[in-house]
């Protein structure tokens, strides 16, 4: 165990260190433009260079200041505003987000763009990601349907959830908050405060977890561990109350089946051996009666 | 100074009948959930969902699956939450009624922890009586679309005794844009065996997704647990998969190979889908059980506030040590309207007829109510 421990720390440790050291890709151009400088220093409001933001209506408007707008104030150095030849506008930011509505509606460049005032490079845009534009939406009773942000016929289903097994790996990612493009999780579309319950915990009458006949087919996707049952049914005595209720006689218990031959431990030695899950189903509870009479306590 | 209180939430009612030749039985289930916060506050909120309900002639039962209250600042870079919660993070995995707290230390560190009573398996509206707590911790660095990294641990106690102690690591990203790994590493500290492992890796090619994944995995058997005395084997499982898609079709395989102790069983899926519904085939021998089975599902959107939804499967199964072929038929159709914006109708017609509880017919409807104020 002790191995064990070790190597996972030493693993957690390298990797610690390498990511810092690396600290990620720049973003593209790279262009080492201060906004502290701008707007702490020299006091500038970000309208005064970013101008058309005020009257812009979507997401697909280049914001960036023109060239010449720099040159106002840097017209005796015009090498310090050469790199804005590389700028290219965020083309992929939501088509129907609109500058103009938010700030008409009482907000300030700072409420989105948090962190640039104190920029001192420009390679990150300070845009919020959508869980940040849903937190503030939720907080305003704004609606978060999708529609409100995206284009009808967008295509929002990301590329995990299109391969065939994603019934059973969509917990992997649940599990780890593995986060998508965009700094997306589950909940950054899947908002209602129930939604994994709705499934995971619900009273199945609308089938959506478990389709009709599951009660009589289960045991073959138990047994197959097609789906990891306890992730929802923690505790077995969810197992044995229902077989108990149901009176569910296994009928591969029949003569025979613990000892063929005198010792051997009959079909069901290899049954506990194959699946020990199947036998809790029902035994965990009174185990000790049951199979202590043979095995001992 | 203070700001507007905003809540959100939906409520909904359900009939739901059924009648087989043993029972005839109605329910009734009252569900509301809704979340109440501050607009200055957007972080922190109150926020429930639960159900009563009445089956047949038994007392009315609870179920409460969240209630609590949570405490977050701006982008909730550190929260706490007080009360009953749905914990799902790495080996962490239950409900508890008591505390979370996450702390995201930098942009990408960021650290939770957990601690309380299970809450009941039945999640009625009462603090386990028994001495049943439980804690665990769940740290998470994100250093970029190539690796994420998370470690977690969870105990669970009973009668003063550790049943259950778990450490875990997962390893996942995007190296390239098409292309994803997930590696998940999880050891028994009690029993200092194994508890899990499964490795996975997906890829995307054009119309093409591929899918492969290696587990292998041990039952889940607490400390207190009678079964204990016994060999606790673990089985091994390969996965592969392939999906391609054609405009709005998307067809799909899934070939599932599980190799037990001393046999092996075999699955294979196959399916097509488009936006309103899928049709797939199961076939399955070995150690699982012989079981050739059909289903399809189809959510029809006739108008845009009615959707027709369709439902039906059939399976021809037989246990592997019973030598008694069995068939399962099932059958569903139903309605989602909703005539006006906060409010839907669900109804539906379920039958199940089968071998074992004979035919089975029952009668769902369910109204459904979304309130935003």
């Amino acid at each position: 165990m002790k191995n064990w421990l070790l190597v996972l720390l030493t693993f957690a440790l390298l990797l610690l260190v390498v990511t810092a050291i690396a600290d990620g890709p720049m973003q593209q151009n790279d262009p080492r433009f201060s906004h502290e400088t701008h707007v702490v220093d020299e006091e500038l409001e970000c309208l005064d260079c970013h101008e058309v933001a005020e009257e812009s209506q979507a997401g697909k408007d280049n914001l960036f200041p023109e060239r010449s707008v720099c040159m106002d104030c840097h017209d005796e150095e015009p090498e310090k505003t050469r790199w804005m030849a590389h700028l290219t506008p965020i083309s992929t930011y939501s088509e129907k987000f609109s500058h103009e509505q938010h700030l008409g509606a009482g907000e300030t460049c700072e409420s989105c763009h948090t962190p640039i005032k104190a920029a001192m490079k420009s390679e990150r845009y300070a845009i919020p990601n959508m869980n940040e534009c849903m937190t503030c939406h939720e907080s305003k009773a704004i609606t978060n349907d999708c529609a409100n942000c995206h284009l009808p016929g967008e295509n929002l289903l990301p590329m995990t959830h299109r391969l065939v097994n994603f019934d059973r790996n969509h917990g992997d990612l649940a599990l780890n908050g593995v986060r998508m493009a965009g700094n997306k999780d589950c909940a950054s579309c899947h908002t209602e405060q129930a939604f994994c319950q709705d499934c995971h915990e619900s009273d199945n009458i609308d089938r959506r977890t478990h389709a009709l006949n599951f009660e009589v087919t289960h045991a073959l996707v138990a047994q197959m561990k097609k789906q990891e049952c306890a992730t929802c049914h923690t505790e077995r005595q969810f197992c044995i109350d229902c077989h108990r209720d149901n009176n569910v006689l296994p009928r591969n218990h029949k003569v025979g089946w613990t000892n063929k031959f005198a010792g051997d431990g009959g079909r069901h030695r290899i049954e506990a051996l194959n699946d020990l899950d199947a036998c809790l189903a029902c035994h965990e509870q009174n185990a000790e009666i049951t199979c202590g009479g043979c095995h001992g306590s | 100074m203070y700001g507007q209180f905003h809540i959100r939430g939906q409520l909904h009612s359900t009939l739901y009948a059924f009648d087989t030749p043993q029972v005839e039985q109605a329910n009734f289930y009252q569900g509301l959930q809704f979340r109440i916060n501050n607009e200055k506050a957007p972080s922190s909120y109150f926020n429930t969902a639960f159900r009563v309900a009445k089956q047949g002639d038994s007392d009315w039962d609870d179920r409460i699956y969240n209630f609590y209250g949570n405490y977050g600042n701006t982008f909730d870079r550190f929260q706490v939450r007080v009360g009953r919660q749905f914990i799902y993070q790495g080996v962490v995995n239950g409900t508890l009624d008591g505390l979370g707290i996450k702390f995201r230390l930098v942009p990408k560190l960021t650290i939770r922890g957990f601690a309380g009573l299970e809450a009941p398996f039945t999640r009625d509206f009462r603090i386990v009586e028994s001495d049943s707590n439980a804690f665990g911790a769940h740290l998470s660095y994100r250093a970029g679309k190539a690796v994420n990294l998370d470690i977690s641990y969870f105990q669970r106690r009973r009668n003063e005794a550790t049943v259950w102690n778990i450490v875990g690591t997962a390893l996942n990203g995007n190296p390239w844009s098409d292309f994803h790994y997930y590696v998940d590493v999880r050891h028994n500290l009690e029993s200092e065996q194994l508890q899990g492992l499964r490795f996975r890796l997906d890829y995307y090619f054009g119309a093409f997704g591929f899918s492969g994944e290696f587990n292998r995995q041990r039952p889940r058997i607490q400390q207190d647990s009678y079964f204990r005395i016994f060999q606790i084997s673990e089985f091994s499982q390969f996965r592969g998969g392939v999906n391609y898609t054609l405009g709005q079709m998307q067809f799909g395989a899934q070939y599932l190979f599980t190799d037990f102790y001393i046999e092996q069983g075999n699955q294979l899926i196959v399916n097509a889908a488009t936006e309103w519904g899928y049709l797939g085939l199961v076939f399955q021998n070995g150690y699982g059980g012989e079981n050739i089975g059909v289903f399809g599902d189809v959510r029809y959107e006739l108008l845009s506030n009615l959707t027709v939804k369709l439902f039906s499967s059939y399976y021809n199964y037989e246990r592997q040590t019973t030598d008694i072929s069995e068939d399962a038929t099932s059958f569903s159709a139903g309605f989602l309207y909703q005539p006006f914006q906060p409010l839907a109708l669900q109804a539906e017609v379920q039958e199940s007829i089968n071998s074992t509880y004979d035919n089975d017919l029952r009668g769902l409807f369910r109204l459904i109510y979304s309130f935003r104020k």
